[in-house]
Order: C-alpha cells, then sequence, then structure tokens
C-alpha cells in the first residue's frame, strides 16, 4: 500500500501567521478533504507542497520522495488545480495544451481528448472568454491528462454552482476507480466532501485539529441538545464548543459513548455534519 | 441486488451495508460463489467515500459471508447448511433478546411472553 | 525550453504587431538622427517585448502554473534569456522591413540601414539594460519591478547625458581618448567581437544571478 502524500512537522512562519508543525498523511488510492475557516493555512500548506512556497521547517514526501530533491519527477505524477485561471488568458486552448503537454512525460492526447468532449470545451475559444466553471474544468481536464497518481485541488468548487460542484464529484468518483490514484482536496464548503472523502484533516489557524478517516470522525462526534438544568460544571466541560439560549443548549461532544454517562435523559442526540464539526471548533476555541 | 442507504439514520452508513447484504445473502438472493461489486464501484454507486465500503466488506469477511481474491474481487462464502442456519437464528437470537430482557422488567411471565410472539407470528402470517 | 520560448511568443502575438508597427513610426521620428535610428528603433522593440513577457506572467500569476509543472525554475529563467536575443532578431528584421517598405513606397524621408556597428551597440544596450533589469523582476516580480523600471529609464537617459558634461571636463577627455587611441588600430570586426564578448558575459553573469533569485522566489 504505502503513503501517496506524507506532511510531517511542517513549518512555515509569516509576519502575521505561521504554520505551527504540522504533520497528516494520505494513503494511496484515498480522498482527502482539507477543510478549515479561510485563512487558517489551507492554500499555505499546499503551496508548500508544490514548492511555490518555501517552507521553514519539517518534511513533505510525495510517493514516498522528497518534495524538493526529487520536484521534477514528483511533480510529473501530480495534477494540481487552482483555486483560480492561471493561464495565459490570450491563448486559446489549444494553444496552452500545446504548450504544457511537452513538459509531461505521460501526456495522453487521447485522455485530453476525452475530456474536452465531455466537459464541452471548445478548443479554439480563448481562455478569457470561458466563464469560471469552464476554467475550473479546463484546469481539470489538463491535470488528468497525464496519468497523474495524485490530484491536488485548492479550493476548485469556490464560487461554482452546485450543478457543477455535483459534477465534479461524479468526475472525482471515476478518478478514484483506479486505486492507483488519489485526490487531495481543500475547500471551506464541507458538504461537498461529506460523501466522497475517506479521510478529513482540519486545520485551524495555522494547527491541524484533527486527520482521521471521516468515518471515525463523524461517529465519534454527536450533537447534543437538551434543557439548560441540566448542564452542571462537569456536563459543560464534556462540550468541544456550546451554544445556549434562553431554551436550551445545543453542543459538540467528542466522545458519543460519553454522553450517556453525562446525562440519563431528557436530550436529544444527534449526528453531526462536517460544518457542525468545523463550526463548534472553531467558535470553541474562540470563546474557550 | 438492492441496497439502500439512508444518510439521515443513526445506524453508521458501513453498518447498513453490513446488515443488508447478509440479509440478501441469508435469504439465499445472494448464492454462494456470486460475485460482489468491486468496493470502489460500489462506492461510487451509493456515493459514499471507499473506505466506508471496504470497512463493511472487512466486517462481512470477517464474519464469513464473503471471501476476497487478491486481484479478482470478492465472492460470497461457500458455507454448509447448519453454519447458515446459525447464522440465521444468531440474528433471530439478537431480536429476541431484547424482547426477553423488555419482558422480564415489565414482569411478564413466560406464557404471556410466549402468547405476543405467537399473536405476532400469526399476524405477520 | 524551446516550449518556453514558444510560449512567450505566442502569448505576445498582438504585442509583435503592435511593435512592429511602432518600428515604423520611429523610421519616421528617427529620421533625422543618423546612426541612432536603428539602434533606437532595435532598442525601443525588445524592451516593449520583454515587458509585455513579464506582463503576461503577472496577470493572471501565471507564474504559479508554470512552477506547479515539470519544469525546474533554472529553465524558467534561462528561457527569459534567450528569448532576449530572439527579440532583438525579430527587432532587426522587423526595422529593415519597415526601411524596406518605407522605401519600396517612395515616402521622401531619410531612412538609415542596419551597419554591424548598429547590431553591436544594440546588443550591448539591450544587454546593459536586461542584465540589470531581470534579476530585479525575477526578484520582485513584474508589478513591483516597475519602480525600478522607471528609475532605470530615467538613469539611462541621464547617464548619456551627464557622460557628455564630463567629457567637457578636459581631463577626463583626454584619459577617455587615450583609452580609444588604443582600440583605433582595431578593426570594425575585432571591436565588433569585443563589445559582443562583454555584452554576453553581462548576460551569462546577470542570469545566474537571476537563476539563484528565482530559485528562492516564493508565489
Amino acid at each position: 500500500m504505502g503513503n501517496i502524500l506524507e506532511v510531517k512537522d511542517l513549518r512555515k512562519n509569516f509576519k502575521s501567521f505561521a504554520l505551527k508543525g504540522i504533520s497528516f498523511t494520505l494513503p494511496k488510492g484515498y480522498v482527502m478533504g482539507f477543510i478549515g475557516p479561510n485563512g487558517a493555512g489551507k492554500s499555505t500548506t499546499i503551496k508548500l507542497i508544490m514548492n511555490l512556497l518555501k517552507k521553514d521547517g519539517g518534511q513533505i514526501k510525495v510517493l514516498g520522495k522528497d518534495h524538493i530533491k526529487y520536484e521534477k519527477e514528483i511533480k510529473n505524477h501530480i495534477g494540481f488545480v487552482y483555486d483560480e485561471n492561471h493561464f495565459y488568458e490570450e491563448l486559446t486552448l489549444r494553444e496552452m495544451k500545446t504548450i504544457i503537454a511537452p513538459f509531461y512525460k505521460t501526456w495522453d492526447e487521447k485522455i485530453f481528448d476525452k475530456y474536452m468532449k465531455i466537459f464541452e470545451l471548445p478548443l479554439e475559444k480563448k481562455i478569457k472568454e470561458l466563464s469560471k466553471g469552464m476554467k475550473m474544468k479546463f484546469s481539470l481536464a489538463i491535470a488528468l491528462s497525464h496519468d497523474a497518481k495524485l490530484l491536488i485541488m485548492d479550493e476548485p468548487t469556490s464560487g461554482l454552482d452546485p450543478i457543477f460542484r455535483s459534477e465534479l464529484l461524479d468526475i472525482l468518483r471515476e478518478i478514484i476507480q483506479d486505486d492507483e490514484k488519489s485526490v487531495f482536496f481543500s475547500t471551506h464548503i464541507t458538504s461537498d466532501l461529506e460523501k466522497i472523502a475517506d479521510y478529513i484533516t482540519f486545520i485551524h489557524d495555522g494547527q491541524i485539529i484533527l486527520s482521521n478517516t471521516k468515518d471515525d470522525i463523524l461517529d465519534n462526534y454527536c450533537i447534543v441538545k437538551g434543557g439548560l438544568d441540566l448542564l452542571d460544571k462537569d456536563a459543560q466541560k464534556a462540550f468541544v464548543g456550546i451554544r445556549k439560549n434562553n431554551y436550551g443548549f445545543e453542543g459538540l461532544v467528542e466522545n458519543r459513548g460519553k454522553v450517556r454517562e453525562l446525562f440519563k435523559e431528557n436530550i436529544v442526540i444527534e449526528k453531526p455534519s462536517l460544518e457542525d464539526i468545523m463550526l463548534y471548533i472553531v467558535r470553541g476555541s474562540q470563546y474557550a | 441486488m438492492r441496497i439502500i442507504i439512508s444518510h439521515s439514520s443513526s445506524e453508521p452508513i458501513y453498518k447498513q451495508i453490513v446488515y443488508q447484504l447478509k440479509e440478501l445473502i441469508l435469504k439465499g438472493q445472494l448464492k454462494a460463489g456470486d460475485a460482489l461489486p468491486s468496493i470502489r464501484n460500489l462506492a461510487k454507486e451509493l456515493q459514499i467515500s471507499v473506505i466506508t465500503t471496504k470497512r463493511a466488506y472487512e466486517e462481512l469477511e470477517r464474519e464469513g459471508f464473503i471471501q476476497t481474491v487478491q486481484g479478482k474481487g470478492s465472492f460470497v462464502a461457500t458455507h454448509n447448511k447448519e453454519m447458515l442456519k446459525k447464522k440465521k437464528y444468531s440474528i433471530v437470537e439478537e431480536k429476541l433478546m431484547e424482547a426477553v430482557l423488555a419482558a422480564k422488567s415489565l414482569e411478564l411471565t413466560w406464557n404471556e411472553l410466549i402468547e405476543i410472539l405467537q399473536q405476532l407470528y400469526d399476524k405477520e402470517a | 525550453m524551446l516550449n518556453l520560448i514558444l510560449k512567450d511568443l505566442l502569448v505576445q502575438k498582438k504585442s509583435m504587431l503592435f511593435a512592429f508597427g511602432y518600428c515604423f513610426f520611429l523610421v519616421f521620428a528617427f529620421q533625422g538622427l543618423d546612426g541612432t535610428a536603428p539602434v533606437g528603433a532595435a532598442t525601443a522593440v525588445v524592451y516593449l517585448l520583454i515587458q509585455y513577457s513579464f506582463a503576461h506572467e503577472d496577470k493572471n500569476k501565471s507564474e504559479i502554473m508554470l512552477n506547479s509543472l515539470p519544469i525546474s525554475r533554472k529553465d524558467i529563467v534561462i528561457a527569459k534569456y534567450l528569448s532576449i536575443f530572439l527579440y532583438i532578431g525579430l527587432a532587426m528584421v522587423a526595422y529593415m522591413l519597415a526601411t524596406l517598405i518605407v522605401m519600396a513606397i517612395k515616402i521622401p524621408v531619410k531612412v538609415h540601414f542596419l551597419s554591424i556597428e548598429n547590431i553591436t551597440t544594440t546588443l550591448f544596450i539591450v544587454s546593459l539594460m536586461t542584465s540589470s533589469y531581470l534579476p530585479v523582476v525575477f526578484k520582485l516580480g513584474y508589478l513591483k519591478a516597475k519602480m525600478f523600471n522607471i528609475v532605470m529609464f530615467l538613469l539611462f537617459f541621464f547617464i548619456p547625458m551627464s557622460l557628455l558634461s564630463l567629457s567637457q571636463n578636459p581631463e577626463f577627455a583626454l584619459s577617455i581618448s587615450k583609452t580609444l587611441d588604443g582600440f583605433a588600430n582595431w578593426s570594425d570586426w575585432q571591436i565588433a567581437t569585443l563589445i559582443a564578448g562583454i555584452s554576453l558575459l553581462m548576460m551569462f553573469i546577470s542570469c545566474c544571478i537571476s537563476i539563484r533569485i528565482y530559485n528562492n522566489r516564493e508565489f
């Protein structure tokens, strides 16, 4: 098996923000969702992986190899999808492809043509004439046409409509039918990941809050709702984050098993969404 | 073969798959040697993550319902009639245990419990 | 590498047409100035093309895209330097075409042909300009380098002027003319080769510096 992506104790200091030694691992053949609020360090981490930013410490391995020592080789195996258009607007799609294709050892023209057809992209149009969704699709087509082992996507769904987002997820499902391929996907729209992601890594304020399989995360955490009279000091400690109103409370608990011990009755337990977990953890740390 | 997943159920998704596949096997709708969809294909069809289906298959394998052959995929395991019967029993036993516990805590007698069971069985028939 | 240069040309299709038109205009504008016409026109065109090529990189932060492809940063830098020579060639061709057209349609304008001297002078000026400018762009990016660009433009304007006033100084003038005397018995070819050599050396050193700078650049 082995890991497609390993990040260990990664550090980067900026004037007003720092990545404080983050670590996580993505096993080969799976999808990892990289979530967190804006400014949490998602893009910084991705840029460090791509060596667009220079790390201050730590280690990054792609396909088991150091990402700087084997930079060129690794980039041959990475398909990178950007959060905005970085192609030359004046060029047509065909011209842009002609320039990019020869850089990849494993470029496959047939696959590219296939995606251009599926995405209904006009080869002779200039990039600046495309809609945002189409630019995104073009970026994806390029990323998918050289048999990339790892697809890295930085906020690919931001600013796109739900229909396109669901199309994108279908494409990703298709890609991972090949168990050699993995996807690392950053987003702040967690509902995109709810279904497809195998692993979730949650970053907040330059630190990893959780990194685990999505199933474990969703099975462990639960939302508890009940009357205010139930909330004594001990009970309150069990919550990661809590919200009270005049008629009751609602909070996130990390250990589902513990809830029944704490509250015998009169509570409602619900399955949280990833968004619930993200919100409570971020808010919880703000008011702690 | 029919599998229905509910995202709003409190039952974890992998357990829903395990339960439904078991049912299909015990009812004989899936027979010994039948090929199951690949983990990745099932995940795609059900629009759930690969790890979730993998976990379900692992559980089914552990309980002896299916077998996975490297490079070939997963198949319904061959098991003798005796074992199948045992498995059927164990599913019913589990449910009946709940009923027995409930009956005891409400202080129902054995005869009363049997009577209820008889009535329910006849009603469903 | 070739692909990177091709990319610069494709991106600049429109700018090149413009540059050619500009060349045409300069043939008229510089008609009174003897040797300055071809040198001035060629330098201006090269300058424009370099500026445009960096402006296009900056427009959509395309360097992010380039640097996520399997290309080493060294190649990106070298390609930019090599493309300069291509621009010089293109500028010369454009200038010659412009003069030929002017002559063909018999516009009463005094045109100047390119000489070896013109070519080496252009090479020298362009080298001086780009070898100081490119490391700055590779460090800061096109937009931030713009300030430097303006300063440099002014310097190029003032340095010849101040040199001119310096030459009024008799002592300085004497030392210059002594140095020049040394070259007096050199042939045109020898001087051209020397200047070309110096130009290439400047470009080479600048290129090495740029590679080091660009290797540490963050996007």
